[in-house]
């Protein structure tokens, strides 16, 4: 393969990857929030 | 006449070590950084200097630290400790922009291959490979451990633009990003007001989201767990609450001697018959167009997302999705508030701008995954 061929490979992978990951990240942090909501209203660190 | 040129190398590398050293002091660009890279680059070019070669300090430092990726994870340390993922946890949403902001890393990416088209053309147009288009696309991630990083593993020889250019752009981020969202916004959408609401987030969460990122990520790329793992540490040293001694060594102590040691050892790569390339006025361009790339791609991508949205976001918040914090989300606020003084955008930006620290290591890493 072409390094022009690989990098349209590495580029659309790689973004959709970097999507994929940090929407990971976003269904786990929803999860994290609905397991442990914060009890103390005046913690606001 | 070899020595003649030589000595006029010479002469051109003390000049631009002391271009950095002049940015660093008169107009505080990144001086932590570019100060000592400036004043290496002066050390490395004086002839027969003793700070370089087999028993040179910075040669040392070179190999303790650079060649086997030392410092650009410790400086992670100290950034995850420096970090408040707060404004982040409450918006998770925000993290998209902080994938979109990558966008610049692979256009570039693309762009280095294409221009290596051109060589056969003009010869002084370099064909960069693969691994040394990636590592100048990472200048785009706005992040210099990063680029660092990925460039000590790919491109050694190209260590040194890459880094000067990486943090100099960094530091002109309140030059290059007004023009580019300008260019793409209209001062309606310029003007939309975000609501923000400020509420608690529990210790339990944000101890768990540096634990639960490492794995993830970890799970999914291996090979991020350097990067990703030393900054989730830094962060779970602060946000733990009981070891506050180690945080705040952490955030000074280790931040302050690597980054000494970082700048100074990036300086001794500058050698002057290897930096006074036609290649190294090429990364300093495309670094520019990276930064300018992953701005638009932040910007374009929170426009596509007002499509579908009922509550708009305002499109320059995608822009602070870069990894260069905190100085993108203040451009961002500060932009805001030049359109509609009742503007308060800080948060929602500070949100992405710490999205996008994450987003660029995941780049980095999907990067040093995908291109053996």
């Amino acid at each position: 393969m072409n390094e022009i061929a690989e990098g349209w490979r590495v580029s659309g992978i790689g973004l959709l990857s970097v999507f994929g990951v940090l929407l990971l990240f976003y269904v786990m942090l929803q999860v994290l929030m609905k397991l442990f909501p914060n009890k103390d209203e005046n913690d606001s660190h | 006449m070899q020595l003649v040129v030589d000595y006029w190398r010479v002469a051109v590398m003390f000049a631009i070590g002391g271009v950095l050293i002049y940015l660093a002091v008169k107009k505080e660009y990144e001086p932590t950084l570019l100060l000592p890279i400036g004043f290496g680059a002066i050390l490395t070019n004086i002839p027969g200097s003793s700070a370089i070669g087999e028993h040179g300090f910075l040669t040392i430092l070179y190999r303790a630290g650079i060649e086997n990726e030392l410092f650009p994870i410790l400086i992670f340390i100290a950034v995850g400790a420096m970090i408040d993922f707060g404004p982040l946890l409450r918006r998770p949403f925000m993290l998209f922009f902080g994938a979109a902001a990558q966008f610049g890393i692979f256009a570039t990416l693309m762009a280095g291959l294409y221009l290596g088209k051109l060589h056969g053309v003009a010869s002084f147009i370099p064909a960069f490979t693969l691994k040394q288009a990636a590592s100048i696309g990472i200048i785009g991630a706005a992040d210099g451990p990063t680029s660092i990083y990925v460039s000590g593993l790919f491109a050694p020889e190209l260590l040194g633009p890459i880094t000067v250019a990486a943090y100099s752009y960094m530091s002109l981020v309140p030059l290059v990003q007004p023009p580019v969202i300008r260019l793409l916004t209209t001062p309606e959408e310029r003007r939309i007001h975000m609501e923000y609401q400020e509420f608690a987030v529990s210790k339990a969460v944000r101890v768990l989201f540096p634990i639960m990122v490492t794995l993830i990520a970890g799970i999914i790329a291996p090979i991020s767990v350097g990067l990703i793992g030393s900054l989730m540490l830094g962060n779970l040293l602060r946000e733990s609450g009981v070891v506050d001694r180690l945080s705040k060594s952490a955030q000074n102590e280790l931040a302050n001697i690597v980054t000494l040691f970082l700048g100074i050892a990036i300086g001794s790569t500058m050698v002057a018959e290897r930096f006074l390339q036609p290649s190294t006025l090429f990364i300093i361009l495309m670094g520019l167009v990276a930064f300018i790339f992953d701005t638009a791609g932040g910007v374009i991508f929170a426009k596509t997302l007002n499509l579908f949205l009922k509550r708009k976001v305002n499109p320059m918040i995608g822009a602070a999705g870069i990894s260069a914090f905190p100085m993108s989300a203040r451009v961002i606020h500060k932009m805001g508030i030049e359109e509609d003084p009742t503007n308060y955008l800080l948060m929602h930006a500070v949100g992405a701008n710490v999205a996008g620290q994450v987003g660029s290591i995941i780049a980095g890493a999907m990067i040093l995954a995908l291109i053996h």
